[in-house]
């Protein structure tokens, strides 16, 4: 009987350590990365009085084992290089669909600066003693390297804010890596205990992930620990972990001071501040340089209205400071190509530079292969297609990562209905639970109170 | 399949997230007007657009040159139908001057009248447009006149040169030195100013001789307005073509970038269908759970 009252006992503590759990996944059900928990019990070692084992031996009430989490180790190694691959293609992603707008909009933009800029040297051709037509020319021409001007300075902007980036990155990254370190160190601690270091698994694995999405790290078992890795350095050991730097120029990321070659965020970021928009600044640099060039040459061809050879029509070297020659007056156009005020014949030859090949390709730089207009053409083509496949790789690590999350969800998410239905289990579980003990305590009443009462 | 709340969430907003996106671009697509907005909506067909964009900038700005050219041309047109007019009138007055009945004072009136008509023709071969000499190539005056000379002050063999299409240059002008004979050494004003001198000194073979050269010096104005008239009509039908490409490249442009209204329409009507579908779904399941059923 008074065994019954322990084994009545026992099943009241099962019951309110299941309601406990419940509590526990239900406070948590907004968690992120909290996996639920479950309640692990098993009968308790039967045994007869003082024989562990044996004919006869009955059963012994209940014991809890533990409270294990419900979670898929694979889910979690997918999920984070997917992450690592999500990071990359989102800041690349950005960074392109901003580098889209340094050629203007389509209807309006570096292409129609262009044809601006021819016909304003057909209108000195058709007048050309107007200084009206000849200012307009220069304008034209100002508004041209401008445009050019300010792609560049996009362009740059771009590169020297991922530089900047990387920086912040590399420190959330480092206090990540210090978080994980010390989570590995409460979780030995946990385990060496005996307990269950739930909880701190899922903070660690959720810290974990950030740290995949910023560097593409990777992650090995180390006993209870892990060791966390970014391009085959060892970023965390168990309790120790290393800073994460940017230095050099292009920037590099480095651990512990040496180069690796980070995924994620900040690997995204380095190929940017790096070559990323190499193929775009060079063609643009092209475009410049071909302007210059076949500008000042036609312009030096010709005579202005003072008699005087032209003198460099565009200054500059590269794109990034294109623009017309200060010294350029409009009496100083170059229209004539005999000397005569007249004649304008040289003014028609500069606008028919429209249809000369006088800029060159990334891929030959020697050799003036393309008409201005077609460079443009290019590059326009050139950062749409960067754009959308950007866009593309974008879509479909996100659309993995949305994937595993469902499928993390359905094997480690917390369901409320679930849970309530548990409670209710345990609930009744513990309401019979006590009534065994009211029971015991009903027939321990009737042995002592009222049996051997005869005769008094 | 086990349902979590947590899946049951994120399944909700993706799903809400996907729907407004395509609500946003179906918007945004009748909005705009326009079907690419951004290189990366379309890289080929924007570059493609880039392309035709230039292209009807040349059609536009050929169809300007040519507007010039044609103003040019008329001008010339004009000033040379008026020197063949008054050229027959030289050649009537010198049939006049040989008749026997006229007396020294008839004379001397056909004489005067040429020495005017000599200076009418002056002023027309120094026509201008825009300040530019239209017979003098290069220079602002074409001959310069007094009573007794005349030299060609303009360049000789110059051209006032128009693109009117990506791959014609035309000349404008009409080169003086030929048109008014100064290149044959005896042009058109010293022939005029000879016959005066020998109607008023009534010289009979004389003046036939000057008529004869006349005759051929018309010729050269004749030539010259045959060639002026060639161009027009060269620079008319070119232009023409400008304008038949300006539409033709529209239309195109308009297929690559504009957006087909009735079926951005549809598409509306479809992602905004979807759209509160997804909203009434979610109203509805999102209500219920065992909470409503426990006491």
């Amino acid at each position: 009987m008074i065994q019954s009252l322990g084994i009545g006992n026992s099943g009241l503590a099962a019951a309110q350590r299941g309601i406990e759990v419940v509590s526990h996944n239900l406070a948590n059900i907004n968690t992120p990365g909290y996996s639920r928990q479950r309640v692990e019990q098993q009968s308790a070692f039967p045994t007869l009085g003082n024989r562990s084992l044996g004919p006869g031996a009955y059963g012994n009430g209940v014991t809890v084992t533990g409270v294990s989490q419900l979670r898929d180790a694979l889910l979690d190694s997918g999920m984070r290089s997917a992450l690592g691959d999500q990071g990359m293609s989102d800041e690349v992603n950005k960074a392109m669909t901003s580098i889209q707008h340094i050629t203007g909009t389509l209807q309006d933009g570096l292409s129609t600066d262009l044809s601006k800029f021819w016909s304003a040297w057909t209108d000195v051709a058709a007048s050309p003693t107007s200084v009206t037509a000849r200012s307009a020319a220069i304008d034209a021409g100002s508004q041209l390297a401008r445009s050019i001007r300010s792609a560049s300075t996009s362009i740059e902007a771009l590169v020297s804010d991922s530089g900047l980036r990387m920086v912040q990155y590399a420190d959330q990254a480092t206090s990540l890596a210090q978080q994980v370190a010390s989570l590995n160190a409460s979780i030995l601690e946990v385990s060496n205990a005996g307990g269950a270091p739930n909880d701190f698994i899922d903070q660690r694995n959720v810290a974990v992930e950030q740290l995949s999405k910023l560097t593409g790290a990777q992650v090995r078992a180390n006993g209870a620990m892990i060791d966390v890795t970014v391009g085959g350095s060892i970023l965390v050991s168990g309790v120790s972990a290393e800073a994460v730097t940017v230095s050099g120029s292009p920037p590099e990321m480095k651990v512990n001071g040496g180069s690796v070659t980070p995924g994620g965020s900040i690997g995204g970021l380095q190929t940017l501040a790096g070559n990323g928009v190499d193929d775009v600044r060079q063609r643009l640099n092209l475009l410049a340089n071909g302007l210059r060039d076949a500008m000042n040459t036609a312009h030096a061809a010709g005579t202005d209205l003072n008699g005087d050879a032209g003198i460099d029509f565009f200054t500059g070297s590269g794109a990034a400071d294109l623009k017309v020659n200060d010294d350029l007056t409009p009496s100083m156009i170059a229209a004539s190509a005999g000397g005569e005020t007249g004649d304008a014949n040289n003014a028609l030859a500069i606008a028919d530079l429209r249809y000369a090949k006088i800029v060159a390709t990334p891929t030959t730089p020697a050799s003036l292969t393309l008409t201005a207009g077609d460079a443009i053409a290019d590059i326009v083509s050139q950062v749409g297609q960067k754009a959308t496949s950007a866009q593309r790789s974008l879509d479909s690590s996100t659309a993995l990562v949305t994937a595993l999350n469902g499928q993390r969800s359905q094997a480690s998410g917390v369901s409320m209905d679930e849970e309530l239905s548990n409670l209710l289990q345990y609930q009744r579980a513990y309401q019979a639970a006590a009534r065994v003990v009211t029971a015991s305590d009903e027939l321990l009443d009737t042995l002592i109170n009222h049996v051997g009462l005869v005769g008094r | 399949m086990r349902v979590s709340d947590a899946s049951r969430f994120e399944a909700n907003q993706t799903a809400i997230q996907n729907s407004l996106a395509r609500l946003n671009s179906a918007q945004r697509a009748i909005s705009t007007g326009k079907r690419i907005m951004l290189p990366s909506d379309s890289p080929l067909d924007a570059a493609f657009a880039t392309r035709l964009r230039s292209q009807k900038d040349d059609s536009d700005r050929h169809l300007r040159s040519i507007g010039d050219a044609k103003a040019w041309l008329s001008v010339q047109d004009s000033a040379l139908q008026s020197s063949s007019s008054l050229l027959a009138r030289v050649k009537e007055l010198s049939v006049q001057a040989v008749n026997a009945s006229l007396g020294p004072e008839g004379r001397d009136a056909i004489a005067t009248e040429l020495d005017g008509i000599r200076n009418q023709l002056g002023l027309l071969a120094n026509t201008t447009y825009q300040g530019q000499s239209v017979f003098g190539g290069f220079s602002t005056q074409a001959v310069d006149l007094t009573d007794t000379s005349a030299t060609f002050n303009g360049t000789p063999g110059a051209r006032v040169e128009r693109r009117v299409s990506d791959n014609q240059v035309i000349a404008v002008n009409t080169d003086g030195n030929t048109a008014f004979g100064f290149d044959t050494g005896d042009d058109v004003f010293s022939v005029i100013a000879r016959l005066s001198s020998n109607i008023r000194a009534d010289d009979a073979t004389a003046i036939a001789a000057d008529s004869a050269t006349l005759d051929e010096r018309a010729t050269g104005l004749r030539d010259a307005l045959g060639v002026i008239g060639t161009r027009a009509q060269l620079v008319d039908s070119t232009a023409s073509r400008h304008e038949d490409d300006k539409v033709t490249i529209g239309a195109r442009l308009s297929e690559i970038e504009d957006t087909d209204m009735t079926e951005a329409a549809v598409n509306l009507a479809q992602a905004s269908q979807a759209y509160e579908s997804i909203l009434a779904m979610i109203a509805k399941t999102q209500q219920t759970s065992l909470l409503n059923f426990l006491h």
